[in-house]
């Protein structure tokens, strides 16, 4: 709470600061010879408004900061290849500091190998697996809470500490077959051998391009919301400009003013949820949590308020902004509501992962109804049905969510958006379809994917549909008129190392934006041009899950690793990217 | 002969002060787990800022060493120890887990006792509990440092 107030007292004070007169920090990055090192990160971190300011050097080497709160700030620099320079800036209201940062090149291969981010290492640990099948396994199942091959993760076990590491994992979801999990301490232990990166990443050190000229121009701001035992999972932009994203491992709805740096926690009501909600047994949630509804994803409706799914509490809440108050409905049939939107008539639309369903909650009438989704098999259907049964059977007998990685995998409905014509359509991460629900008929058409785990989807203003492909590196767009797909491979190399968890489209202009969740980028992408432009991340071991736009065309997401601790800072952020700051 | 026996025992306490001592002084907080039957428990204690030290996380941000780790691997009869501990623990609330992963073959053994020591500044606290076969109970037990006091700063 002290922590807290004083962000939320030093907002104010630096933005009557900001608005009576800010300072101007700019200046150049060289290296030892005097050359500019282009598409620096250069990031300026106010220390007691906990938020960080990102610009990249331009092709002379030069920054410029937005105007910026006088105050004490830290200024790193940061280009792969060369070792950070850090240093303390005063910046004194209505002052110009002119900064030259000289910076070194490093040559340590260890050193090099270090800095890059981490899908050059889960690179490394896929190409160890013996086949594509156990690739794709690995990259969908090892991938989807934190980084893998982060500096917290590129770690060697002996086998015993691999094979808790795994029990562990299979309990919050990540359940791998036997032979994946047999293969895996081998490849992981081998990759990140000092014989094997040093090598492969640091004497043949490529460093990630510099972002492009259209990059350069944009600038990165970064608040911390949340601590350590934070999940900062899903953000949505309100159109009055606040800024809410929901904590998964602490229950709590965060309301950011972007404008004054305020931040707000609103405690979403638990009721008589336990410790890990409905799936209190088996408890797949991290030893440092204290989720007990642990919210997940989260829509602003027309009328301001907004709508939440509580994943582990088996609920929606629907917060009113105006009043500060919740109001929470139990999910009475199926498990763990996860994404949501809303339709045109304000209907709410949600997968429930767990139990292969989608519903519809429609405020204005009460009306609920769930769909079963069609499985591919008898066996996982079999399963989706067994399911309660076996968190009922958990609470009297050891059940081992390990032995489910050699069964039929559950289809896990997962992304939903709504078409331009009502449709609702989603996808089945591990099935690897998207499917159309008929919001009238109740009709359910389900499409096979040319690539492995969609994930989360949108429409485009025209109808087109735009799926990342999770396990598979791809970004897809498929026509619902004409039943076809079409892919591109993201540009992040190696090729396939990049598991974009979810994308957004800006209907104003229909540019695809997307989650570089492995390598602390964002990726733009026109479809006129078919042209990607990749925007790095500042803060090492970014996570992002959901993109959301503002009226100003900025571009928000959240890092949102869990555990938060492995993040450089070991301090969830809201990201906001700002394409034309500085330029 | 009594003058030696005496520089004797003030040369083995003065050893054992330059050697004991200070470790022990240093050893502000301590969780160990122990227990006897033949099996992996596995202990979490989490700090204030809400970092977790354990197997798979032995080092904290705060100062927290996982310096004792059971294993199925080489374990040997008797009683087995996990122990945690931090040198200069944060002041505030401390939270701690106990999971029961492997039985490491041993069939029969699906539920085990176990103790629970918990000393911070040299006070110590014990519980006794039960872990069952792959269930983790994240909340066996919660204590809080104080702040250091004003004369020992």
């Amino acid at each position: 709470m002290k922590l807290l107030g004083s962000i939320l007292l030093g907002g104010l004070l630096a933005v009557r600061a900001l608005a009576a007169d800010p300072g101007h920090l700019v200046g150049r990055v060289s290296d030892a010879a005097g050359d500019p090192v282009v598409g620096a990160l250069v990031t300026a971190r106010h220390l007691a408004l906990a938020r960080s300011t990102t610009v990249y050097a331009d092709a002379a080497g030069g920054y410029t900061f937005p105007p910026l709160e006088p105050g004490l700030y830290h200024l790193r620099v940061r280009r792969s290849g060369f070792r950070d320079r850090t240093e303390a800036v005063e910046l004194a209201a209505g002052a110009t500091v002119e900064e030259a940062v000289g910076v070194e090149r490093e040559t340590d291969p260890r050193e090099l190998a270090w800095q890059l981010p981490a899908n050059r290492w889960l690179a490394l640990a896929v190409a160890r697996l013996p086949d594509d099948a156990a690739r794709e396994e690995f990259r969908r199942q090892c991938t989807f809470c934190h980084q893998q091959g982060s500096w917290a993760t590129r770690v060697q076990r002996d086998p015993e500490e691999w094979r808790k590491i795994f029990a562990l994992m299979a309990r919050m979801g990540g359940v791998l077959s036997t032979r994946v999990r047999t293969a895996l301490p081998e490849a992981l232990n081998g990759a990140y051998d000092e014989a094997s990166f040093v090598p492969a990443l640091g004497e043949r050190f490529t460093p990630p391009p510099p972002p492009d000229a259209t990059a350069s121009a944009a600038i990165v701001t970064e608040w911390e919301v949340g601590d350590v035992g934070s999940m900062q999972h899903d953000l949505a932009v309100h159109p009055d400009g606040h800024v809410y994203s929901v904590d998964t491992t602490q229950d709590k709805l965060y309301r950011l003013d972007p404008r004054t740096g305020e931040r707000r926690t609103f405690d979403i009501p638990r009721g008589d949820s336990p410790l890990g909600g409905v799936f209190t047994t088996q408890r797949p949630i991290p030893v440092n949590a204290d989720a007990y509804v642990a919210p997940h994803s989260l829509q602003v409706a027309r009328d301001g308020t907004v709508w939440i799914t509580l994943c582990l509490g088996n609920k929606l809440a629907h917060f009113d902004p105006r009043t500060e108050h919740f109001d929470i409905y139990p999910q009475q049939e199926g498990l763990y509501p996860h994404t949501l939107r809303l339709d045109g008539r304000g209907r709410v639309w949600y997968t429930l992962a767990v139990s292969n369903q989608v519903a519809m909650l429609d405020p204005a009438t009460g009306e609920r109804r769930t769909y079963l989704l069609p499985a591919r098999t008898w066996k996982e259907s079999l399963a989706v049905r067994a399911v309660p049964w076996f968190l009922w059977l958990g609470r009297y007998v050891d059940l081992d969510p390990q032995r489910a990685g050699d069964g039929p995998e559950l289809p896990v409905p997962y992304g939903i958006d709504i078409a331009p014509d009502g449709g609702v359509w989603f996808s089945q991460l591990n099935a690897h379809r998207i499917g159309r629900l008929d919001p009238e008929s109740g009709d359910i058409r389900v499409i096979d994917t040319p690539f492995s785990a969609p994930r989360r989807l949108r429409f485009d203003s025209r109808g087109n549909l735009w799926i990342p492909g999770f396990s598979s590196g791809v970004l897809a767009r498929f026509d619902p008129r004409t039943g076809e797909f079409h892919t591109w491979e993201l540009p992040i190399e190696p090729r396939g190392s990049e598991t974009p968890y979810a994308l957004n489209v800006d209907r104003r202009t229909d540019t695809v934006w997307i989650c570089g969740t492995e390598s602390d980028t964002l990726m733009r992408f026109d479809p006129a041009t078919e042209h990607f432009t990749i925007y790095p991340l500042p803060t090492r071991v970014t996570y992002t899950r959901e993109i959301d736009f503002d009226a100003q065309g900025a571009i928000w997401t959240s890092n949102s690793n869990l555990p938060a601790w492995q993040i450089e800072g070991a301090a969830p952020k809201l990201i906001r990217l700002e394409l034309h700051g500085a330029g | 002969m009594r003058v030696a026996a005496h520089l004797a025992a003030w040369v083995v306490l003065g050893l054992l002060l330059a050697v004991v001592g200070p470790a022990a002084a240093r050893a502000d907080l301590t969780v160990t787990l122990r227990w006897d039957a033949p099996v992996d428990l596995d202990l979490y204690v989490t700090d204030p800022a809400l970092e977790t030290a354990y197997f798979a996380n032995p080092r904290t941000a705060s100062g927290g060493v996982l310096e004792r780790d059971a294993r199925c691997a080489g374990h040997t009869a008797g009683e087995q120890v996990e122990r945690i501990r931090w040198t200069t623990p944060r002041p505030g609330r401390y939270r701690v887990g106990v999971d029961f992963l492997e039985a490491c073959g041993k069939a029969s053994d699906r539920e085990v006792s176990y103790r629970l020591e918990v000393e911070v500044d040299g006070r110590r606290e014990e519980q006794t509990g039960r872990a069952r076969l792959v269930e983790r109970d994240p909340r066996v037990f919660e204590f809080t440092v104080p702040p250091p006091r004003e004369d020992a700063r």
